[in-house]
């Protein structure tokens, strides 16, 4: 009688950290296409050069002095 | 300042995600957008830069409450004395006010606030923004990234010597003093009220604040205080602008054009006489401004150029112990020299400067 508990013990056990580890893994992946490219050095610069030659900055060439 | 590159402004440090409690929050949460996308455009669908800006009461006042409250009256968020200045000296007309308060200071003057991200997270969008340091939120805003990069040419400059034969100013030389060691979170949080002029501002510092006692023991403070600010002993010379011009360029891109500055001293009299400051002299600056700023949107837009003065009070941030004008009383009496009189205002500015320029015969006299 005393194994069974036990068992069921570990057994209830396990399947608690399975799903605290599902929800975890859940949650990054939600987020992991905004972190996945943000913090990437290597994707941002072939993003941010991309983006710069579809649209580049929109500055008045004629600002002269301080401001 | 040096630049970012396009990326590093956009590049998060991993460190925000494991160590700082708003990585904790979901991407999604502040800045919206879809981050189950698998392209830039689809995934920044929506997406909002500045999560703080316009409202700091939508995201940081779930958190922050009586703060993000009080901010929304804060100079750095309203820009407010900008609009009311401006406002005092234009003409009449409601359609050429529309057009000036609205079209004109929107492509010119609003792009130089600043929002709770804007000096906790990034650079100001005025130059160019970026993440000060991997989207970690910083709880002091860095001096150079986030004060000196707006304040530059003339806080900066004077604050840490870099005008030519003129020393920095003796709390950053002596005491390596930054910003926030006088400018408080309760001033720039702002008391959620809505400021005319920025010298209107409770918790704006006070030298009084620290130099109590100092003021009380030498005979040259006792004779001089409440008569003279602080600035008028202890500045030095600090940077004058004369012209400013605004316009669109071909491309229909805003642009501004100023003349070069020149360092220079001048002692006035108080234009905002208060409590506060009761001081009958004070330092004064030439503002970039003139008759013509906004000829490109209406001419002679500033129809009442003359309810305010051009030389502006000044709190020049150069302060010394001793200076050319303190150094004994013959420096600064019978100087006629540092004080701002008819002859140094050109006679289209003198109806402006009336209440500011000292007649002959209020010149301190020189001692005997």
């Amino acid at each position: 009688m005393e194994v069974r508990r036990k068992l069921e013990y570990i057994a209830s056990f396990f399947a608690a950290s399975l799903l605290v580890l599902s929800l975890a893994v859940t949650a990054h992946s939600q987020e992991s296409s905004c972190i996945k490219c943000h913090t990437s050095t290597k994707k941002l610069i072939e993003l941010t050069r991309a983006l710069a030659a579809k649209r580049p900055p929109q500055k008045s060439t004629e600002t002269a002095g301080e401001g | 300042m040096a630049p970012l590159e396009p990326y590093e402004k956009v590049l998060v440090d991993e460190e925000f995600l494991d160590e700082d409690p708003h990585g904790e929050m979901a991407c999604v949460d502040c800045h919206g957008g879809n981050p189950e996308a698998s392209t830039y455009e689809e995934a920044h669908k929506g997406v909002v830069k500045d999560p703080s800006w316009p409202d700091p009461g939508k995201v940081c006042g779930e958190c922050h409450g009586e703060v993000a409250e009080t901010s929304k009256g804060s100079l750095h968020f309203t820009l407010s004395s900008f609009k009311h200045i401006i406002g005092l000296r234009l003409g009449d007309e409601p359609a050429l006010r529309e057009k000036i308060l609205g079209e004109a200071m929107q492509n010119h003057c609003y792009s130089c606030h600043s929002s709770c991200g804007q000096c906790h997270v990034s650079r100001p969008e005025a130059v160019e923004g970026g993440f000060v340091e991997g989207h970690l939120f910083q709880k002091t805003p860095p001096m150079a990234t986030n004060c000196t990069s707006c304040h530059g040419s003339r806080v900066e400059r004077e604050y840490l010597g870099k005008n030519k034969g003129l020393p920095g100013d003796v709390h950053y030389v002596k005491r390596g003093m930054k910003c926030v060691a006088c400018h408080k979170g309760t001033e720039m949080h702002g008391a959620g009220k809505v400021y005319n002029y920025r010298y209107e501002v409770e918790a704006l510092p006070r030298c009084e604040g620290c130099h109590e006692e100092a003021l009380k023991k030498g005979k040259t403070h006792r004779i001089h205080r409440k008569k003279v600010s602080c600035h008028v002993c202890h500045s030095v010379a600090y940077k004058n602008c004369f012209n400013c011009h605004v316009g669109k360029d071909a491309k229909g891109l805003p642009y501004f054009k100023t003349e070069k500055s020149e360092l220079g001293f001048k002692i006035g009299f108080n234009p905002l006489r208060s409590e506060r400051r009761p001081y009958r002299f004070v330092t004064l600056r030439h503002i970039p401004v003139n008759r013509k700023l906004f000829d490109f949107y209406a001419k002679d837009a500033f129809g009442n150029f003359d309810r305010l003065p051009t030389w502006k009070l000044a709190t020049p941030h150069n302060i010394q112990r001793i200076t050319p004008q303190n150094k004994k009383c013959s420096a600064c009496h019978g100087r006629k020299e540092l004080f701002l009189t008819e002859g140094d205002v050109p006679p289209e500015e003198r109806a402006a400067n009336k209440a500011v320029i000292v007649p002959e015969d209020c010149l301190p006299k020189a001692k005997r």
